[in-house]
C-alpha cells in the first residue's frame, strides 16, 4: 500500500463510517489490509472506476427489473379490473400503478446520458436521443383530449377562438369506433415519425385511464381545487347499461368496452418496452448496453455525472418545480391525474442518491450495494468533496421530503404550488438542488471525467 | 488577438485583412468569446447553458428547456401551461425540428421529415387559402367528418419532393436539389427550409445596429462584386435589423421565437396572437384553443420568456483542434474572400462585458444567384436575396446530425457543395474555388468545419 492511500485511508474513515456503516474493523482497515474481506456494507475502501460503473449497472438492472415485474402485476390487476369491474378491483389498479412507479422513478437517473432509455434501438445497439422508449413509457404532457373524454374546462381554462366549442367527449380515440384499436395502432398512430408516436402509450396514459382529470372539488374545471386526484369513477368500465363516461354521464357500452380494451394494451405496451430495458441492462446478456457499458471506463462514469446533474438541477428543479411555481395556479405536475407528483419527485432524487452512494433497496427489501461514487472519491483522496456532496444530498433529501410529508398529510403538490412562489419546501427544494449541483461539478473536476468525445476532430493530422 | 480586435472595431469592409492569421498557431479563437463552452461537457446535444451563467438563470435557462423540448398538446388538457397545439401545426416541439438545438433533417436526406418548414409564395391565392406556411399536420377533428388520427381535415398538403441534379463543368461533384411541389400548388411557390442549429443567437443580437450599417455596401463602392444590405424590418421607433432566419425577417430572438411558436407548432404568444388559420380555413377557425383563464394566451408571458431566454443562452462550443490541414484551410478562406460576407469577428457588450465574437456572419442580406435564388419576398428580401449564415458550430451540427444539409434548403451534403452553389454576388468566389486543387478544397472544408 503506497503512502498516499495511507493517508487517504485516515481521512477517509470518517465517511465512510458515516454513510456505509463500514467501522472499519474489517475491509482494507482491517488486519489484512486491502487484500482483507469487504467490510459490513461490502464496499471495500480501494475501489476502481469500473467497480462504480459495475455497480451502477447492476442498479440499472435491478431497478428496471422491479419496475418491469410490477408493471406485470400491474397489467394482471388492469385484467381483473376489466373482468369485474368494481371499486375494489379498481383501487387494486390504482394502487398498482403507484406500486409500479416507486422503482420507476428511481430509475429516471438513467436518463439524458444517451443510456438505453433514451437511445436504445430494435436491434438492441444505441442510437442518438430520442430513439429510446422514453416517450413511449413516460411520455408527458399527455393531451388526454386525444384518447378519452374530458371536462369542456380545467382550472377555468377554457375558450375557443370562435363560437363552436365542442364538448370535450366526443374527438377521442375510445370514442371514435372507427379507430380500431390494436397495439399497432396504438403504438404507431403516427403519419411522420419521431414525432407523434409517443402520445397514446405509456405510464400517464394508464394513469388517465384510472384517475381521470383532477378536476376540482364541484367536478367542474373551474371550481376551487381540491385535495384529492382524478374522479373517474369505475363505471366507466362496465358494459351494459351501467356504462358511464364521467360520473352521472350514462354512455353507450361499446364505448366503456374499448376503454377496457384501451387501458389492457396499454398496459401490455408498457410491460413490453419495460422489458427491453431489462434486457439491455442485463447483466447475463452478451453485446448488450450491460457490457459495453461496464467497459466503458471513465466514458462510462462521466455519464453516470452527467445523469445526476441533468435530473437534479435542470429537469426535478428546472422543469418539474420552477416551471409549477412560476405558472402558480396551473396544474403542471407530472404525475396530475393521480396526484403522485410528490412521490416521482423524491423518487427522482432518491435515484440520484442511490447512483452517488452505489445502493439500492429492492422491492422485495433486499438491497443491491457495491462501490459508490463516495467511495471513488475517498479512495482518489476527495474526502472533502466526498462529505460535501453526501450532505448536499442529504439536504436535499430533507427539503424534498417536506413536499413529500404535507402531501401525504393532504396537501398535494398541485396545491401546495399554488401557495406561490416562495413555497417554502418546494422554493428550499429548488435551492438545495441548485446547491448540489455547485458541488456535483467539484466531483466531476474532481474525478477529471469529461464526455468530450465530440472532439473527435474533422482530422486526424494535428 | 487583442490587437486583431481593435483592427476589426476600426476596419469595416476591410476586415478580410485584417484578420489574417497567415502565420498563426496554436488554438482557432474562441467563437463565443468569453461565452463559449470549453470541451467535455457533453457528447451529444448543444443544449447547454452559457458557463457563465449564475444558478438562478440556469435554472430559467432549463425551464425555457421544458418549453422547447416537451410536446404540445391538443386542448384542453389537465396541463393547462402546455396545450393549444395547432389547430393546424408543422411538429408539436421545437425538438423535434431542432434536435438537441441542431440542426434539421434535410429533404434530400429524409424527405418525410417533419423538421422542414415550407414558406409560401403570395402568388395566386395561395396566401389566402394556405397562409403564408404549410402546416401539414392537424389536430383530431372534434366533428368527426373525415377524420384520420392526427388529421383534421388532414393538415395541409405535404409537399411531395424531386430531386434535381445538375452536373457541373470542370469538376466530377454532381449537385443535388429538391422541389417540392403539392398538387394544388407549383414547385415554384414552394420555399423548403431546413431547420438551423441554434447556438449563440444572444450574441448575434448583441452586435451592435452601426456595426451591420458599416458592413453594408449597398453600391458596392469598394467594386468588389459585393453588395450586402441590412433587411430592416418594422417601421418608426419599431424598425430594426433582421438578423434571424435565412432572409433575416426577424430582429430579435423573441419576434423569430414567437414566429416558430405560431407557424411551427401553432402556439398563440403575446406577438403572435391570432392562429395560422388562413382566411379560407372555416374549420380551422372553428378549433377550441388553448388560452388561459386571464386572457392569456397559448404559451403565457412568463413561460414565452423562458423559452426565449433559453433559445438566445445557448452556448457556442470552443472550435476544433487547428490542425495544419485547418490553418491551409484559413489561408485559402482569406484568399478566396469569404470573410467578404462570411465576416468572422464582431465586438460586442452582454453582460455588461465585452467581448470579441467570432461567428463569421455580417448578418446582412446578399443576391445569391439564380441556383439559390427560391423566387420568395420575404419582408423587404427579394426572392433572390439571403442572409450570410454563421460558420460557427457548423462541423458539430453536422456531426450530430448527419441527416441535416447546408445552405437554407439543406440541399449541400459537404461544404464544397455549399460553396459550389454560391451564385450571384459570391459568383466570383466560387468561380476561384473551382480552380483550387482537391486538397485545397478540403483544406478549405476542414477550416469551415472547425470553427
Ligand atoms: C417544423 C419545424 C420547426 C419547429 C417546430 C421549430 N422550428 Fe425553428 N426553425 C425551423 C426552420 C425551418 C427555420 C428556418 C426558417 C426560415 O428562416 O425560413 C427555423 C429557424 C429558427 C430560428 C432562427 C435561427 C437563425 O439562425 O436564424 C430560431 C431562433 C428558431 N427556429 C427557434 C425555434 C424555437 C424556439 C422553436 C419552438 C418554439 C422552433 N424554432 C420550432 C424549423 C422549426
Ligand atoms: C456574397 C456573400 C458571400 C460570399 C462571398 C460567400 N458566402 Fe457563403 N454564404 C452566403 C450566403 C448568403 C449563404 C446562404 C445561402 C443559402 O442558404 O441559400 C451562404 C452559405 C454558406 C454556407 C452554408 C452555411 C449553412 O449554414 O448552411 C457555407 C458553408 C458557406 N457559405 C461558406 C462559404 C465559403 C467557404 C466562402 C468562400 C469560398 C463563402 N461562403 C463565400 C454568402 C456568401
Amino acid at each position: 500500500m503506497n503512502k498516499k492511500l495511507t493517508g487517504l485511508l485516515a481521512m477517509g474513515l470518517l465517511a465512510l463510517a458515516g454513510c456505509e456503516g463500514d467501522d472499519g474493523s474489517v475491509g482494507p482497515a482491517g488486519a489484512t489490509g486491502a487484500a482483507g474481506p469487504a467490510g459490513p456494507a461490502g464496499v471495500p475502501l480501494v475501489v476502481t472506476r469500473t467497480d462504480v460503473v459495475t455497480t451502477n449497472a447492476n442498479i440499472a438492472y435491478a431497478s428496471y427489473s422491479d419496475s418491469w415485474v410490477l408493471a406485470i402485476e400491474l397489467q394482471g390487476k388492469i385484467d381483473d379490473l376489466v373482468a369485474a369491474p368494481s371499486q375494489e378491483t379498481f383501487d387494486a389498479a390504482k394502487d398498482a400503478w403507484l406500486a409500479v412507479n416507486e422503482p420507476y422513478g428511481q430509475t429516471e437517473v438513467y436518463r439524458f446520458r444517451v443510456g438505453p432509455i433514451d437511445a436504445l434501438l430494435p436491434d438492441g445497439s444505441l442510437g442518438v436521443e430520442g430513439d429510446g422508449p422514453e416517450g413511449a413509457i413516460n411520455a408527458w404532457p399527455l393531451g388526454e383530449a386525444l384518447v378519452d373524454y374530458v371536462a369542456t374546462a380545467v382550472d377555468g381554462d377554457e375558450g375557443s377562438d370562435s363560437g363552436n366549442p365542442p364538448t370535450g367527449v366526443t374527438g377521442n380515440i375510445i370514442s371514435d369506433t372507427t379507430f380500431t384499436l390494436s397495439k399497432a395502432n396504438i403504438r404507431d398512430n403516427n403519419e411522420l415519425d419521431d414525432d407523434e408516436r409517443n402520445l397514446t402509450t405509456g405510464f400517464h396514459v394508464i394513469e388517465f385511464l384510472l384517475w381521470g382529470q383532477d378536476l376540482n372539488a364541484d367536478l367542474s374545471g373551474t371550481g376551487t381545487r381540491d385535495a384529492t386526484g382524478g374522479q373517474r369513477p369505475f363505471s366507466d368500465y362496465q358494459t351494459g347499461a351501467s356504462c358511464t363516461s364521467g360520473i352521472g354521464t350514462s354512455s353507450a357500452s361499446v364505448i366503456c368496452e374499448r376503454r377496457g380494451q384501451y387501458l389492457q394494451l396499454a398496459a401490455e405496451i408498457l410491460v413490453e418496452d419495460l422489458k427491453t430495458l431489462v434486457d439491455a441492462w442485463n447483466p447475463n446478456g452478451t453485446g448488450n448496453h450491460y457490457a459495453n457499458f461496464v467497459a466503458g471506463g471513465d466514458v462510462s462514469l462521466a455519464k453516470i455525472l452527467e445523469g445526476m446533474g441533468r435530473l437534479g438541477f435542470g429537469e426535478l428543479a428546472g422543469e418539474r418545480m420552477n416551471i409549477a411555481l412560476l405558472t402558480n395556479s396551473q396544474e403542471d405536475e407530472h404525475s396530475c391525474f393521480s396526484d403522485n407528483t410528490h412521490r416521482d419527485i423524491v423518487t427522482n432524487a432518491q435515484g440520484i442518491v442511490n447512483s452517488y452512494f452505489g445502493e439500492y433497496t429492492r422491492i422485495d427489501g433486499s438491497t443491491v450495494d457495491g462501490a459508490g461514487i463516495d467511495d471513488l472519491l475517498i479512495s482518489e483522496g476527495f474526502t472533502e468533496t466526498a462529505n460535501a456532496f453526501r450532505a448536499a444530498l442529504e439536504t436535499t433529501m430533507i427539503r424534498i421530503s417536506t413536499i413529500d410529508d404535507m402531501a401525504k398529510a393532504g396537501m398535494p403538490f398541485d396545491t401546495q404550488i399554488q401557495l406561490g412562489i416562495n413555497e417554502p419546501n418546494i422554493a428550499g427544494s429548488i435551492q438545495a438542488l441548485s446547491a448540489q449541483t455547485d458541488i456535483l461539478e467539484t466531483v466531476i473536476s474532481d474525478l477529471d471525467v469529461t464526455v468530450g468525445d465530440l472532439r473527435q476532430d474533422t482530422e486526424e493530422e494535428i | 488577438m487583442i490587437r486583431l480586435a481593435a483592427t476589426v472595431l476600426i476596419g469595416s469592409t476591410l476586415l478580410i485583412g485584417s484578420c489574417s492569421q497567415r502565420d498563426a498557431t496554436g488554438p482557432l479563437p474562441a467563437p463565443g468569446g468569453a461565452w463559449t463552452l470549453a470541451w467535455g461537457a457533453t457528447s451529444h446535444t448543444l443544449v447547454q447553458p452559457t458557463p457563465t451563467m449564475d444558478r438562478e438563470t440556469e435554472l430559467r435557462f432549463w425551464t425555457g428547456f421544458a418549453m422547447f423540448r416537451d410536446p404540445w398538446v391538443k386542448a384542453p388538457s389537465s396541463t393547462t401551461a402546455r396545450d393549444g397545439l395547432g389547430p393546424l401545426f408543422s411538429a408539436r416541439s421545437c425538438q423535434s425540428c431542432h434536435a438537441g438545438a441542431g440542426r434539421g433533417d434535410s429533404l434530400l436526406n429524409d424527405p418525410d421529415t417533419p423538421a422542414m418548414a415550407f414558406k409560401l409564395a403570395d402568388v395566386d391565392d395561395i396566401h389566402s387559402r394556405f397562409g403564408d406556411q404549410l402546416q401539414t399536420r392537424a389536430i383530431y377533428d372534434v366533428t368527426g367528418v373525415g377524420k384520420r388520427l392526427s388529421g383534421f381535415y388532414p393538415g395541409e398538403p405535404r409537399p411531395s419532393v424531386k430531386v434535381e441534379t445538375l452536373e457541373l463543368d470542370d469538376t466530377d461533384i454532381v449537385l443535388n436539389r429538391v422541389h417540392a411541389s403539392v398538387p394544388d400548388i407549383p414547385a415554384y411557390a414552394i420555399s423548403p427550409r431546413v431547420a438551423p442549429g441554434l447556438v449563440g443567437l444572444g450574441l448575434l443580437e448583441a452586435i451592435p445596429q452601426s456595426r451591420l450599417e458599416a458592413l453594408e455596401d449597398p453600391d458596392d463602392a469598394n467594386s468588389d462584386g459585393i453588395t450586402g444590405r441590412v433587411h430592416w424590418v418594422g417601421e418608426g421607433e419599431a424598425r430594426a435589423a433582421g438578423r434571424f432566419g435565412w432572409k433575416a425577417p426577424h430582429p430579435t430572438v423573441a419576434a423569430q421565437t414567437a414566429d416558430a411558436f405560431r407557424n411551427d407548432i401553432g402556439i398563440t404568444s403575446v406577438y403572435n396572437p391570432v392562429e395560422t388559420c388562413a382566411p379560407q380555413q372555416q374549420r380551422c377557425h372553428d378549433q377550441r384553443s388553448g388560452n388561459g383563464p386571464q386572457g392569456d394566451h397559448e404559451i403565457g408571458g412568463i413561460l414565452f420568456d423562458t423559452a426565449v431566454e433559453f433559445t438566445a443562452s445557448l452556448a457556442v462550443p470552443e472550435a476544433r483542434r487547428a490542425t495544419a490541414k485547418v490553418r491551409r484551410g484559413q489561408r485559402v478562406f482569406e484568399d478566396l474572400a469569404c470573410a467578404a460576407c462570411h465576416t468572422p469577428s464582431h465586438d460586442i457588450v452582454v453582460a455588461g462585458e465585452q467581448t470579441t465574437i467570432w461567428p463569421y456572419t455580417d448578418l446582412l442580406l446578399h443576391d445569391m444567384g439564380p441556383l439559390l435564388a427560391d423566387g420568395i419576398a420575404q419582408g423587404d428580401a427579394t426572392g433572390g436575396e439571403w442572409r450570410t449564415p454563421p460558420l460557427w458550430s457548423l462541423g458539430l451540427q453536422q456531426q450530430l446530425n448527419p441527416e441535416t444539409g447546408f445552405l437554407h434548403d439543406g440541399r449541400a451534403a459537404t461544404i464544397q457543395e455549399a460553396v459550389l452553389w454560391h451564385g450571384g454576388e459570391a459568383a466570383t468566389a466560387a468561380a476561384r474555388f473551382k480552380s483550387l486543387s482537391k486538397a485545397e478544397q478540403d483544406a478549405l472544408a476542414a477550416f469551415v468545419l472547425a470553427l
